[in-house]
This record gives structure tokens, C-alpha cells and sequence, in this order.
């Protein structure tokens, strides 16, 4: 009978080889790997950054008659996605860091929309709202089986890279059109990083607030036209999308 | 028990069996341990591996954040704690500012160098890794003008990479993290395919050395914040040495949020100064709850709030209380005038009307008192005192005692005085007495003088003396003098009467020469004299005199002069023309009145004399619709039209004597006959003498005449009709050259064409045959057929229809007529005309060939008919020629020869003639008869006809003596009106024409005296052959 102990006893301590002698294993291992795809959003969404600061007065340039390039009185992007050479010009020079490869499943996009978010606009225009979505699909390793949201793993990766930051997350419908069929339209999309409650500021007296956790609420006309709807807002498929959005409220930069 | 023990000990071996097989699976299981324990170790391998990159490149990115000035611009950064071989790293290459693009590479860099940021005790050389080396790369944005800098950490295997394998390398690199990466091939690859360096764009120092497995890192997220060398990050904590890290850079935002828990609020030291203001031009408001302090200046309102130690300013206006209106405020200072109002506005002291001055009152009019510079005012302005000591009182002022001015200067000298019995004024130049109810001016022995500069009104004035009024200004004279002692009153100007005046006796208005102009003597037969008399509104030329005025009226303002009734007349005592207005009508005499129903002037006097011109114009002030300038020996009618100028050197209708000049229309363009000049509209044109003949042609008082039995009505010499007939003598065309168009006419005309020829059968004589109906003469028939023997008449001619003095005239010409024939004459048909010899015709030949000479031998009765024949009666004689006789019973002789065929001993239709002969019928001309044939002499050609030469005359023809056939003969007949310039006669002329009597007149001359024209012909071509 003993003998059974110790087998059973060796076999365990063959199976625990399996585990990991650190308790962080899922942390050095799979959320390295869970960053490298949130910093492929990161660093395109900080790109379109430096993009846009470039294509916003005074460092907006345009071509005059004369084919010499002058300051622009306004912005000079428009909307759309950003392709590669955007990013990194035939010309030289780029926007994206030094070796870094562009994925064309991570997709950069300016909008520029009017004031009710129900329609693009150019983005020249004064009353023109411009957003920078970075966005890409999620895959299906890094996403709940249960939920169907990113799984842990991802969320923590996504914590330590950007933290509480409410325009990076993955969209999620904040609120249902009412009605009475079965199949839910939702009426506003929003961006979340996290469930649960949590302190996220703190009141004219100094006291924490705790409240649910806010969510980026994301404009209609994003949240229904193009790529990102068709894409991360489509009841269709169920792809879960990451993305991280600004909101650009500087359209002139003070020298 | 012993059962257990028997059944323990029959199980003698169970135990070797377990342990056999314990040991057996321990054998199987004890390699899998060994690999799991290898596994579990590189495991931890990796993961100290990964951390270590990890250190060294976020040190090294601290390096790049902290030394980023210094090595874009080309700089050396010094390491503290490095060796002396890795001290210094020159990036001298980074230092280009042009706006170029290219990536810069540093030589590769010790790890040695960045021992500042590494954790004490680091080593370079590990257990895993060895030669750690690190090159920057410095990259531009596409502007050229952002710098990166990136880190690349290239950490070369201790073993050369033996022992790693690819998924040992790749999982080390993805511990490491994004940004992780291994050398896979040509290529540094990063984690999940994130970034990825070509190996030739490493240093070649490194790139000669790249093996597959060696680890590479990059700084992914590279280095660009140029913040001077200090972090992005604000520290909440002091930062001792780094006062940089607690110093922001940018403005701070803060998103309407609060900061709380300021002690204080510390200006900058260069402008010393805080402001507190809004977005872009819009103010803000500082809010401060509970007490502030300001130890010095204190400026408010843009400055016209002051609060300095010592003083406080307001420079506009201050407001004590909570009304700012100046009317209703507590308590108002106006820093710009000084002024002050306070108890509502009741109190207000400042200027008025550029004066100081008091006043209590509620509003602008003061109730109480005023007081300014100017005067005093109190109780609403009752009483007023102005600054020269006026005083105005407004209300009764009682005084129970006395009353008196005094002089200015102070003297004991009353200006005025009174008390309840008497007034004096001006030291007792003026008294006015309260019993006597009598103001006296002066007293007897001590006369005053009243003088009142404005108006006096008095209900009653007695002047004992002189009254005078209307002081001339400049003189001492009076315009209305009364004389006390005289009564006269001698007004020295103008004298206004507005109501009515009185003058019992005699009414005189002088000149200034002292002569009468108007005289009214109001006695009986009295007569009123008036030099001139204007009537109307007083002007100065209405009465005002002029030599060339004379005795007139003149009329102005109303200009009417109206009379009472119904007529007015004006004339002369002497009698004369008299001027008669009555019943809307004015009558000049008895030959000139107006008729204001008809609007007209009617003048039933014989003439009417203008010596100068008269206008007609269209209304008063319309244009001239006809003016006659009467100028000597002439009258000048202007068609006075835009008020065009009478003037006697041009004028657009000018009639004289006998006749009327036109203005040519010259400078005018248009085509509109209302605009143009130089023509006269009329229907027609004829002239104005009448005809005159005589005789037949006399003229008759009614305007008719007679021609030749007709009478015709109103002949004119000439007439121009363009509507129907004008008649007049000649035209001459310039167009041609001065022709005249009698000349350029055609004396000929051609009136038709007709063609003849001989399709008649008979005999008629033309000379005296009529027409049967169908146009044909009595005797004539149509051919029946093509031997018929056809008459020289080959139809008639009719005459054309010419004008007067035209004749008709026919002209014929044979166009086919068959020529002369040869042949041996046989015996035709019939007979000749007028006889009974049967008639001779030619036999012809169509081919001579078939002539011949035949002899026959035959007696017998000669050949009945007229063929010649030759015979001999003996041989010893010359033949004979002869020919028989068609029953002359004549016996052939014995030899005779029949001459059969003979060609061409006899030749007829040798004379062609074509004539016409006039056909008259009820002796009126009807036309000619075309006449066509051959003609004979008769008497030469009676034997032939069995007649003898003395049954004709030697002029006699004979007309188709041989047959002539149908269509042998044919000709064109034309047919003229001819012009025969030298005979015309009345009878030529149209007695149908109104004016053939004028005609006649013309030609045969104006004197009818005269039968020869010597009026006829142009007098200007010096000729009298009308032609």
C-alpha cells in the first residue's frame, strides 16, 4: 500500500514540474505577449498623435501658388484611415518608432464630426470634433470564454500599459435602444477598460468618489459608419475589438 | 487469524511484484523528471534573462530621457560611474539640425557607459549573456524636426547561442516584452512580429557578429520629449537637485477642476506678478470667500480703484449706498467733476451750467435754494439774485414800512422811495401820486422827460403841444408830426392805413418835385386827377414813373380788369375802333372777333395787316405750327417747328410772289417723314392756268371745253397723278444723259407677230371680198388636199390698238416660197383664171435619167394634149416643133417626134411678190390682207390663157397664173405702232383724254392765234424744231 503512497506521491511531484515556481508565471509570460499587441494600438495611436500635432497649426504646412510650402491657417488632416505612408512618408522620416512593423489588422482612423456626432464634417471646419481611434480585433485567446470581454490576463496588460486611461478599453454597449425585439440595438457604444466600481477621482472637498466605472462614450457617427462599426460594432460577428480613442480639442498650438 | 494468516502467507512475491513495478515506473518516469527539472531551470533562466534585458533597457532609455539635449545636438555625455575607457560617448553625428530625414546610428556603446542607470552590482558578463552592446539610433519625424531617439540593446549568447533554441529565444524575448526581439535569419525580430531591424543596419562591428539567438531590445517607445533632459513626469515630491522634475513646462489644464489646499500663491520672479484672468479676451472674476489681505498696492476696476498705503483713489465715481443712479443715490462723489449728491439726489453740489453751485432740491429745479455763481435762487426760483445784486421776486413782496433804493456807490441818494402816500423815483424826477391816481413826470418849474424804450400803452393820451412819433434814425427828424399849435400833421414818410380814411375836402399826392400825380377834389363836378395809374399789388414798378410809361395801365397780380354786366366796352370819346367784350366773345370793330365756342379768330375784314409776324403756335407754349414774317415785298411762311427762329436768312417754307421755296433737308439722317424737310405731300399736281383754246377747243366759262364734240371738264395744261395718268410735255432723264424720254421712246412698237401662208382654194378679189364668218374672204375655201391650187391671199392682218398719234403699220416678209420650176407644160387642172383655156401646169421630173427623146412613127391623131412634138413631113426637111393642139383635129404628119420628158423647156413661178392691202370695214380700219404669190405680166402671159394681150392693160398682173399647192408659199406678217413724229393731228389724238384740249393747247401754242407751237419745245435747247 505504501508503495501506491509513494507512487502517487511521485506522480505529483511529477505533475507539480508542470507548475510554475512562481505565482506571476501568467504575468511574465502571457502578459508580454498580451502587450505586444496593446502596444501595437499604443504606438499607432501616439503616431496618429504626432501625425495630427504635425497637420495642426503653426506646424501645418501648406503648398501657396508659388509651390512654397507656407503655414496653414487650420488644420490640414482629414478624415480617414492613416495608411502606412502616411505614417512613414516616401520622403523619410516617421511618426512610428525606429524597427516598428505595421500591422494592417491595427488600423488608425481620424474623424472629424459635427457638434450632434451625427456626421462627419472636414475637419477644417471651426465647430469640427476630431477624434483618433486606434483599433484592432481581439483574438479569441485573450478573450473570456464566459464573457466573451478580454480575459484577465489582457486586462492586467492592459492596466500596466495605459492604465486607467477611459479612452483606451474595448467597446461595449453602454445603453440598448428600447423596444420590444429580440435582437438589442445598441444605442451608445462606449469604451471600457474594466468592470466593477472603483475610485476614480475625488470631489471639491477632497473625498473619494466611488463609482461605477466610467466608460468613453463614443460619438455616434463612429460608432455606426465604417470600419470601426463594421468591425466592433456589428451584432453579426463577434469579434471583440481594443481600441483607444482621443478626443483632439486642440486645433491650434500656442508657440 | 490463522485464516489471515494462511491467506497473508499464500501471498508470498505480491510485494516484489509492486516494487518491480514501482521501480519499473520510476525508471520510465525518472527521464521525464530529469527533462521537467532542465525545463524548470532554462524556465528560470529565461526569466532572470528577460529581467535583465529588461533593467538594462529601461536604464538606458532613462539615459536617453535625461542626456536627449545633449546628444541630438551633438554633445558628450559623461558617465560618473563608468570606467575611464567608457566614460565619454561623443554623438557628434546627431548634431545635424537641417530638416533632412536619414536615420543616424551610433557606434555601437559599451554597457560599461550607462552604469549610472544600471543597479549596482550589474554585470556585463553573465551566465546567459555576455558583451552586452548598445548602439542609439537617432531618427527625425517626417518634418525633419522631431528627434527620436531609439535604443537598441543587442545581448550576444555566452555560448555563442548553442544552447538556445528558437523557441528558447523567443520566449526569452517575449519576457522580455514588447519590446523584445531575437536575430532570426538577416533580421532582428521583435516579439509577435512588432518591430523588426534589418541586421545591416547595425553597426558592422555588431553585424558581423549577429548569430541566430542573440537577444535584441529596443527602446520601443522611443525617446522624444526634449524636455531639457528631464522627464515628462511633474514629481509630487521635492526633488532635490532637480527642481526641473517639480517645474511644469506647458500649461497645466485642469479641466474645470478645483485646486485646493493653496497656502499660497506665488508670482514668478520675473514679472513678480499673478494674474488671474479668463480664455482669450473675456474677463473672470476672483471670488474671494472670507478675508483678503493686501499688504500694499490694492487696484481694482482697471485701476480707478487705488488702495495705497496712505491714500485711497477711486478716479470715476463713488456710490455710497445701493442706488448708482446719480438721482437717487445716498451719497455721490464724481471723481471726474467733484460734483456730490447725497440724500437721494437732494442735496447736490457741482456745476451748472459751468458754475458751481448748491442746491437742495429733489431734481433739477431747485426748491429750496440755488446757488451758483451766476445768481441765488430760493423757493423754486422765486426769488432770484443774479451776481450784480438783481433781484427778481416772483409773488407779492409787501413792505409795511419804507421802501427805498439806493444809488449805487452808497450815496445818500434815492433811486426810489416810497411809502404809503407817495412814490418817488429818481430823485423826484418821477411821482407817482396814490390820490391824485396821476404819475407826473418833472413839475413846473422843474420839467422832465419821459422816455420809454419799449411799448406804452395807454388807454387815453391828450398831447397839449407838439406830438411827434417815428424817430428817423440819423436825423432829428419825426416821421408823424403834429403841430399844437397849427394842428397840422405833417407825415415825412410812408403813411399805412389799414382801416378806412377820411378826406372831407381835397386829397393831394405830390411828386417830389411838388406836382400833382393825384388829385381827389371831393366837391361837386370835383374830378380826381391821375397822372398814372397802376393797378394791382403795390411793386415798385407799379407806381413808379418812367418815360416809358406814358399814360397807361398796367396791370399786375390779377391782371383783370373786370366790368359789372355782362359787356364791356373800350374806346374813345371821339369814337374809333371800339373794343366790345360780351357773351364770351371779343369784337375788335366790326372786323375782327374772337369765338371762344370754336376757339378762334375770325377776321371778316377784307385784310388783315401784320407789319410784322404772326405766329400760330400749337398752345402758348407749343411749337409754331405756321409763322409769317412780313418782310418787304415778300412773306416768309415758317413751319416753326421746336421754336425754331424766324430770321430772314433762312426759313423752311418760303412763298412769294408766284412761288414756294422748300428748305432743302439737309443735316438730317432720318427716314421719317415727319422729321425730314424739302418735299410737299400732295395727290396731285396740275397747273394753274386752264386751258385757253379756240375754236373747237375754246374753253368755256364752267371749265369745260370741247373737242372735236366732246366735252371734256377742268383740262389742265399739265398734270402730275402718280395714282392714275399725269400728262405733261417732256421728262428729261439725267439718268441718261439729258435724253429726253420723247427721244429714248421707240418710235416703233412692235405689237404681234403673225404667221401666213396660202391654205385658201378659190378666187376672190381682196380689193373688194368681204369676210365671211370664219374670217375668210368670200370666193376662198380651205385647201382639201395638197393639190389643191391655192390663192395668193394667205389671211388677213388685223390691225394693232395704238395710242394716239401712233399709226398702225405691217410689215411682211415671205419666209418659204417654192422656187422657180422648169418642166414641159401639161395641161392642169381647170382653168385660168378669168378664162376657160384650160390651165397649164409643169410637168416635172424627179430624175433627169429618165428623160429621153422617143420618135414614133405613127400617124394619127395628134397627142390630145399640149405636148410638143417635132415632125417632118419629108425626109428633105428640117424636123419641125409643134405641139398639138388639144382638139384641133390637126393629123399628125407622117413623121413626128414626141419630145416625152423634154427637161426644162418651160420655166414658171419666176417673180415673187408679198404684199399687204388695207381692209377697211363701215370705213373704220380693220387691218391688211396678206397677200402672197407669183406674178405675171398679163399681157405676157394672155396666149397662155387663151386670151390676147390687148384683153389686158400693161400694168396688169396676173397672180398664180401656174397652181401654186398648199404650204408652197408662206410668210410673217409683224405689225407696229408707229410714231410719226412729223404727223400728228387732233384726229390721232385719244379723245378720251381729259386734257387732249390742253394737249392741243400745248402744242399748237398758248397763243391760239398761232397754228405753229412756239411754245412746244424746250426753250432751253434753242431750237425750234419741236424734234
Amino acid at each position: 500500500m505504501y508503495i501506491w503512497v509513494i507512487l502517487a506521491t511521485f506522480m505529483l511531484a511529477l505533475y507539480s514540474f508542470n507548475l510554475s515556481y512562481r505565482s506571476d508565471i501568467r504575468e511574465i509570460e502571457l502578459e508580454p505577449l498580451a502587450r505586444s499587441l496593446i502596444s501595437k494600438v499604443l504606438i499607432k495611436q501616439q503616431a496618429g498623435g504626432q501625425y495630427i500635432k504635425a497637420h495642426t497649426p503653426p506646424y501645418a504646412k501648406i503648398t501657396n501658388e508659388e509651390g512654397i510650402p507656407v503655414s496653414a491657417s487650420s488644420v490640414t488632416y482629414s478624415p480617414g484611415v492613416l495608411s502606412i505612408e502616411q505614417f512613414t512618408p516616401e520622403n523619410g522620416g516617421s511618426y512610428l518608432p525606429y524597427g516598428f512593423v505595421d500591422d494592417e489588422n491595427v488600423i488608425t482612423e481620424i474623424y472629424c464630426i459635427d457638434e450632434a456626432g451625427t456626421s462627419s464634417v472636414p475637419c477644417s471646419e471651426e465647430n469640427s470634433k476630431p477624434y483618433l481611434l486606434t483599433y484592432t480585433v481581439l483574438p479569441q485567446k485573450w478573450l473570456s470564454i464566459k464573457t466573451g470581454v478580454p480575459s484577465n490576463d489582457f486586462l492586467n496588460a492592459m492596466k500596466d500599459m495605459v492604465g486607467d486611461d477611459p479612452g483606451f478599453g474595448y467597446p461595449i454597449c453602454l445603453k440598448y435602444i428600447e423596444g420590444d425585439s429580440e435582437e438589442k440595438k445598441c444605442d451608445q457604444l462606449g469604451l471600457r477598460s474594466r468592470t466593477g466600481t472603483y475610485k476614480i477621482g475625488y470631489d471639491e472637498d477632497g473625498n473619494s468618489l466611488v463609482s461605477e466605472a466610467l466608460a468613453f462614450e463614443i460619438p455616434k457617427y463612429i460608432a455606426n459608419n465604417g470600419t470601426f462599426a463594421e468591425t466592433c460594432n456589428n451584432s453579426s460577428n463577434n469579434d471583440m475589438c481594443l481600441a483607444y480613442i482621443y478626443k483632439i480639442s486642440i486645433k491650434k498650438y500656442t508657440e | 487469524m490463522l485464516k489471515e494468516i494462511n491467506k497473508l502467507r499464500s501471498q508470498r512475491g505480491s510485494l516484489m511484484v509492486e516494487a518491480l513495478a514501482m521501480l519499473g515506473l520510476i525508471s520510465m518516469v525518472t527521464p521525464v523528471v530529469y527533462k521537467k527539472a532542465a525545463e524548470r531551470t532554462n524556465e528560470m533562466q529565461d526569466i532572470n534573462a528577460a529581467s535583465q534585458v529588461r533593467t538594462v533597457v529601461n536604464g538606458i532609455d532613462a539615459y536617453l530621457r535625461d542626456n536627449y539635449s545633449v546628444i541630438t545636438s551633438g554633445g558628450t555625455v559623461t558617465s560618473n560611474s563608468a570606467s575611464e575607457s567608457y566614460k565619454e560617448v561623443n554623438y557628434a553625428d546627431f548634431g545635424f539640425n537641417d530638416s533632412s530625414t536619414e536615420t543616424k546610428t551610433s557606434a555601437p556603446i559599451n554597457i560599461e557607459h550607462f552604469r549610472d542607470y544600471l543597479p549596482i552590482g550589474f554585470q556585463n558578463q553573465g551566465k546567459i549573456f555576455k558583451d552586452l552592446q548598445v548602439v542609439i539610433k537617432e531618427t527625425k519625424d517626417p518634418e525633419g524636426t522631431r528627434k527620436a531617439l531609439t535604443t537598441i540593446l543587442v545581448a550576444h549568447p555566452k555560448d555563442g547561442g548553442q544552447g538556445f533554441t528558437k523557441i528558447r529565444t523567443s520566449r526569452i524575448a517575449s519576457m522580455i516584452g514588447t519590446n523584445g526581439g531575437y536575430v532570426d535569419g538577416d533580421k532582428a525580430t521583435g516579439v509577435q512580429g512588432v518591430w523588426q531591424i534589418p541586421t545591416d543596419e547595425f553597426p558592422d562591428e555588431i553585424k558581423n557578429n549577429l548569430k541566430d539567438g542573440t537577444i535584441v531590445a529596443t527602446s520601443l517607445e522611443s525617446v522624444a520629449d526634449g524636455t531639457g533632459g528631464g522627464t515628462n513626469v511633474l514629481y509630487r515630491v521635492a526633488m532635490p537637485g532637480r527642481e526641473d522634475l517639480n517645474m511644469m513646462e506647458t500649461t497645466l489644464n485642469m479641466g474645470g477642476k478645483n485646486i485646493s489646499n493653496i497656502t499660497n500663491l506665488i508670482a514668478d520672479t520675473q514679472n513678480n506678478t499673478v494674474n488671474i484672468k479668463g480664455n482669450a479676451d473675456t474677463e473672470t472674476t476672483l471670488n474671494v470667500t472670507g478675508d483678503g489681505v493686501f499688504s500694499s498696492s490694492l487696484k481694482a476696476a482697471r485701476e480707478n480703484f487705488l488702495a495705497e498705503e496712505g491714500y485711497t483713489q477711486i478716479k470715476q465715481k463713488l456710490y455710497v449706498g445701493d442706488s448708482i443712479e446719480d438721482s437717487s443715490a445716498k451719497f455721490m462723489v464724481d471723481g471726474n467733476t467733484g460734483s456730490i449728491s447725497a440724500l437721494g439726489g437732494n442735496l447736490y453740489a457741482g456745476y451748472y451750467n459751468g458754475n458751481p453751485y448748491l442746491r437742495f432740491g429733489s431734481n433739477a429745479s431747485p426748491r429750496l435754494l440755488k446757488v451758483d455763481e451766476s445768481q441765488a435762487s430760493f423757493m423754486e426760483d422765486k426769488v432770484t439774485i443774479d451776481a450784480a445784486g438783481n433781484t427778481d421776486i416772483v409773488g407779492d413782496t409787501s413792505i409795511d414800512g419804507t421802501l427805498a433804493a439806493v444809488q449805487s456807490g452808497g450815496e445818500n441818494k434815492y433811486a426810489f422811495t416810497t411809502d404809503a402816500e407817495e412814490a418817488q423815483f429818481y430823485d423826484e424826477t418821477l411821482h407817482v401820486l396814490k390820490d391824485a391816481r396821476r404819475v407826473d413826470i418833472g413839475n413846473e418849474g422843474n420839467p422832465a422827460n419821459l422816455r420809454v424804450y419799449g411799448e406804452t400803452i395807454l388807454n387815453d393820451l391828450t398831447v397839449e403841444q407838439d406830438f411827434k412819433a417815428g424817430h428817423v434814425a440819423g436825423t432829428s427828424d419825426y416821421g408823424l408830426n403834429v403841430n399844437g399849435g397849427t394842428g397840422n400833421v405833417l407825415i415825412k414818410k410812408d403813411l399805412e392805413v389799414n382801416g378806412s380814411g377820411t378826406f372831407n375836402d381835397l386829397f393831394f399826392v405830390r411828386d417830389q418835385g411838388g406836382n400833382d400825380v393825384l388829385t381827389v377834389n371831393s366837391a361837386a363836378n370835383g374830378k380826381t386827377y391821375i397822372k398814372e395809374l397802376a393797378v394791382g399789388n403795390s411793386s415798385a414798378n407799379n407806381y413808379q414813373g418812367g418815360t416809358d410809361r406814358g399814360t397807361h395801365i398796367s396791370l399786375s397780380g390779377q391782371k383783370t380788369i373786370l366790368a359789372g354786366g355782362d359787356e364791356f366796352t373800350i374806346g374813345t370819346t371821339g369814337g374809333g375802333i371800339k373794343i366790345k367784350a360780351e357773351d364770351q366773345k371779343l369784337s375788335l370793330g366790326s372786323g375782327v372777333r374772337t369765338d371762344q365756342d370754336k376757339n378762334e379768330l375770325v377776321i371778316t375784314s377784307n385784310q388783315a395787316q401784320l407789319n410784322s409776324a404772326l405766329r400760330i403756335r400749337t398752345d402758348d407754349q407749343g411749337a409754331g405750327i405756321l409763322a409769317i414774317n412780313n418782310e418787304t415785298d415778300s412773306s416768309k411762311f415758317y413751319q416753326d417747328k421746336d421754336g425754331y427762329t424766324m430770321s430772314t436768312s433762312d426759313y423752311p417754307i418760303y412763298i412769294r410772289k408766284g412761288a414756294i421755296e422748300i428748305m432743302p433737308n439737309e443735316g438730317t439722317g432720318t427716314s421719317s417723314d415727319s422729321e425730314r424737310f424739302g418735299y410737299i405731300k400732295a395727290d396731285r399736281f396740275v397747273s394753274n392756268n386752264r386751258f385757253v383754246g379756240s375754236g373747237n377747243n375754246a374753253q368755256f366759262p364752267d371749265g369745260t371745253a370741247s373737242i372735236d364734240g366732246n366735252t371734256v371738264s377742268n383740262p389742265y395744261t399739265y398734270e402730275v397723278n402718280p395714282a392714275y395718268t399725269s400728262m405733261m410735255n417732256d421728262i428729261k432723264l439725267s439718268s441718261r444723259g439729258g435724253a429726253r424720254l420723247s427721244d429714248i421712246l421707240p418710235d416703233f412698237i412692235n405689237k404681234g407677230i403673225y404667221v401666213l401662208d396660202n391654205t385658201y382654194e378659190g378666187n376672190s378679189d381682196w380689193e373688194t371680198a368681204q369676210f365671211k364668218s370664219d374670217g375668210v374672204l368670200q370666193g376662198l375655201s380651205d385647201c382639201s388636199d395638197v393639190n389643191c391650187d391655192t390663192s395668193p391671199w394667205l389671211g388677213f392682218i388685223p390691225t394693232p390698238h395704238c395710242p394716239p398719234n401712233y399709226a398702225a403699220v405691217a410689215t411682211i416678209t415671205p419666209i418659204r416660197f417654192n422656187m422657180a420650176q422648169a418642166g414641159i407644160a401639161i395641161q392642169g387642172d381647170g382653168t385660168f383664171p378669168g378664162g376657160s383655156s384650160p390651165r397649164v401646169t409643169i410637168a416635172q421630173t424627179n430624175n433627169p435619167k429618165n428623160a429621153e427623146l422617143k420618135i414614133s412613127e405613127n400617124g394619127g391623131t395628134a397627142v390630145d394634149s399640149y405636148l410638143p412634138f417635132a415632125y417632118i413631113t419629108d425626109n428633105s426637111q428640117d424636123p419641125k416643133n409643134s405641139y398639138s393642139i388639144a382638139g384641133s383635129g390637126m393629123q399628125s404628119p407622117t413623121y413626128w417626134v414626141n419630145f416625152v420628158n423634154h427637161p426644162y423647156n418651160f420655166q414658171i413661178n419666176t417673180w415673187l411678190n408679198t404684199t399687204i392691202k388695207k381692209y377697211y370695214q363701215d370705213s373704220k380700219f380693220q387691218g391688211w390682207h396678206g397677200i402672197m404669190g407669183f406674178i405675171y405680166p398679163a399681157q405676157q402671159y394672155a396666149e397662155i390663157q387663151g386670151k390676147s394681150q390687148s384683153d389686158y392693160k400693161s400694168d396688169d398682173i396676173i397672180w398664180n397664173l401656174f397652181p401654186v399647192r398648199p404650204q408652197e408659199l408662206s410668210a410673217i406678217a409683224t405689225i407696229y405702232c408707229y410714231f410719226d413724229r412729223e404727223q400728228y393731228s387732233t384726229p390721232m389724238v385719244d379723245p378720251y383724254l381729259p386734257h387732249n384740249a390742253a394737249i392741243g393747247s400745248i402744242r399748237y401754242g398758248h397763243d391760239a392765234q398761232n397754228s405753229k407751237s412756239v411754245n412746244y419745245n424746250d426753250p432751253t435747247l434753242n431750237y425750234d424744231n419741236q424734234w
